[in-house]
């Protein structure tokens, strides 16, 4: 695999900024994919596939020819390695879809009030 | 040989245990035939860092992709939409976003009130007793008093939060006039029978780790095997078996070993689903004098608008699962140039991973130099309108048996043919208008229609349609098919119409309504010597 290519391309996608990390520097192309593979192995083999298109051009040629289904696997792989980067988390504030129990809670009779009000909307059995 | 049953059903997913309940509380021996397996709660991932990343593989809802052992291929090439349903003890429970939906009373007489489709051979008020007794067993949540319905016994379990995006929409509604009320979800809000305390994930759709949604493999099937219910898993149905008195006599089914099997039975139930269903009754040449078997196929159309806000409204979490839902636009408005109307759903976006995909945020690619800016405007900043529209029967759009396809045991496969219709068409357009202003007058700066997508066919109607004549029906109010008097149907199959709610509720209902009518009936029911 041209990890150079990949990183080049993974940079055109999601680039520094805002504080935060380009996708190369995240290592989108290195252990990043590794633990993709890890969860999704079917994908090593389309993201081979379309890094062999994309040989031969300029990172940017390479990216605006790919075809749509290539795109989308080439994109859902790359932010899945960027997002699951610990520090990428830490900055973006998100912990994973972690356990937020229910807080009871009485709906306030104000918000209600006005749809009551209003009466019924339904159209009655005739 | 096994013994045989008093009723055997074929499918284990709502219907299948909501009569399956019914009968084994009447003393039954009831046999249930299920080609999948219990689903495999290890895989899912909602409380691991790959979540995102493997959420649309063990718990897609397309057989097509996710193509399980037990799954059959399903030829779509010629419909708009794609079937989504989940075989396995659960069936589309398992998958779905357990938005708890009683049909309207409008929804019973849509011919007599809108000049289009059919009635349904009962009223609201008829099944209210029985939402009411189904509501209890899914451990709905919610709030009674909607004026969306008339007056009753609310659900058991309190409503979920309405959370910052519930109350801001709530008080656009208010503004500009229109319903809104607290989500109707068969999601346990606090601890409740097999049921643990919803833990806001927003995870609903993909396998609920904390045990919270009412999914029928938790809340039915293991009470069900306590009361003496044979479920039978890895069990795919070939054919239904006939005696020369026109009766059916069971069903011939391989397990996944390849065995062939016989299980025979007094009555049998089919609750295989708006595909399953007419695709066994087609299989095996039965029920069909009126021609509908297959027939009249309604898949609800679905349109997502979300809402970009400059607070954060913490929509990485929630119910997925609604907060609130909206039927404002339900009834029919003639001066709107179409019928029938559409229920809305409030609902979460999620995590980073899917800020970035197609759906729902379409040709608003965030990829590039606007890559960190886009993505902190979307995420956690962001709520969606779900819009079930509700579908009109049309004999074109059915469900056939495909020349070619065939499953892994060389059953014929179905082949779906279906096309929104302009009613659906306009009645969608309309509704996405809407919500963009509903969503824009609760603050939102922007809005995003999701792009139509076709793998959005969770819901499987009409397909033999219920009703008094046999020839314009291919079952009797309450399920008996009206060629075969030892064949039910109880599955969403049955509808005369669509409606424009989620409809497990009233799949949920009629299954008890269908399966109590039998329960009385039992000494005048026919059945093979």
């Amino acid at each position: 695999m041209n990890t150079e290519l990949f990183e080049a391309i993974a940079d055109l996608l999601i680039p520094a900024g805002y504080n935060m990390p380009s996708a190369s520097q995240a290592g989108v192309a290195t252990t990043g994919l590794a633990e993709v593979l890890r969860f999704r192995p079917e994908l090593e083999a389309q993201i081979e596939s379309i890094l062999d298109q994309c040989e031969g051009k300029s990172s940017k040629e390479a990216l605006a020819a790919l075809d749509p289904a290539s795109f989308g696997t080439l994109t859902e792989i790359v932010a899945s390695a960027y997002f699951m980067n610990e520090h990428v988390r830490v900055k973006l504030h998100y912990d994973g879809q972690r356990a937020k129990p229910i807080v009871p809670e009485e709906i306030d009779s104000d918000l209600l009030k006005p749809v009551l009000d209003r009466g019924a909307i339904f159209r009655p059995t005739p | 040989m096994p013994l045989p049953a008093d009723v055997l059903i074929i499918g284990a997913g709502p219907t299948g245990a909501v009569a399956a309940k019914r009968f084994a509380e009447a003393g039954m021996r009831v046999v249930v035939l299920e080609q999948g397996d219990w689903p495999d709660y290890s895989k899912a991932r909602a409380d691991h860092l790959d979540f995102e990343l493997t959420m649309g593989c063990h718990w897609s809802g397309n057989p097509n992709r996710r193509k399980a052992a037990c799954d059959y291929p399903i030829e779509d090439s010629d419909s708009d939409i794609s079937a989504v349903l989940y075989n396995a003890v659960g069936g589309g429970t398992v998958i779905y976003a357990a938005h708890w939906q009683r049909n309207m009373p409008s929804d019973f007489r849509v011919r007599t009130l809108d000049g289009v489709g059919d009635d349904w051979p009962l009223t609201y008020e008829e099944l209210q007793p029985f939402y009411e007794r189904v509501e209890e067993d899914f451990g709905v949540s919610g709030l009674a008093g909607d004026p969306a319905f008339p007056p009753g016994k609310g659900p058991p379990l309190p409503p979920a939060p309405l959370a910052p995006m519930g109350r801001r929409v709530a008080r656009a509604h208010n503004k500009l006039g229109w319903h809104w009320w607290p989500g109707p979800n068969a999601i346990a809000t606090r601890a409740y029978r097999s049921l643990n305390p919803c833990q806001q994930r927003a995870t609903c759709m993909w396998g609920c780790v904390e045990g919270a949604k009412g999914s029928v493999d938790r809340t039915h099937w293991p009470e069900n095997m306590q009361r003496g219910v044979e479920l039978i898993t890895g069990a795919r149905v070939q054919k239904l078996e006939t005696n020369g008195n026109g009766l059916v006599t069971g069903a011939s089914y391989v397990d996944r070993a390849g065995t062939r099997h016989l299980q025979k039975a007094d009555v049998t139930v089919l609750a295989a689903n708006g595909i399953g269903t007419p695709r066994l009754l087609l299989l095996s040449g039965l029920a069909n004098s009126s021609g509908l078997v297959g027939r009249r196929l309604m898949m609800h159309p679905f349109g997502t608008v979300v809402g970009l806000f400059k607070e954060d409204l913490g929509s990485t979490h929630g119910l997925w699962g609604q907060h609130i839902h909206s039927l404002q636009f339900y009834e029919t408005d003639a001066a709107r140039g179409f019928v029938r109307g559409a229920k809305w759903g409030l609902q979460p976006t999620g995590g980073p991973l899917s800020m970035t995909r197609a759906y729902p945020w379409g040709d608003n690619t965030i990829w590039g130099p606007n890559f960190h800016e886009d993505l902190r405007k979307r995420l956690g900043h962001s709520a969606m309108w779900g819009i079930i529209c509700e579908d009109l029967p049309e004999a074109e759009n059915c469900v056939v048996l495909d020349p070619k396809l065939k499953d892994s045991d060389g059953i014929p496969s179905p082949k779906l043919v279906y096309r929104m219709s302009e009613n659906s068409k306009r009645l969608l357009q309309f509704h996405l208008a809407r919500a963009r202003e509903s969503l824009e007058a609760a603050g939102a700066y922007q809005t995003v229609t999701a792009p139509l997508i076709r793998e959005t066919g969770w819901h499987l109607l009409g397909t033999t349609k219920m009703g008094k004549d046999p020839q314009t029906s291919v079952v009797d109010p309450w399920g008996r098919c009206h060629d075969v008097p030892n064949l039910f149907i109880y599955d969403g199959s049955i509808w005369p119409t669509s409606s424009g709610m989620n409809p497990t509720a009233t799949i949920a209902a009629m299954a008890l309504w269908c399966a109590e009518h039998l329960v009385q009936q039992r000494r005048l029911q026919k059945v093979p010597a």
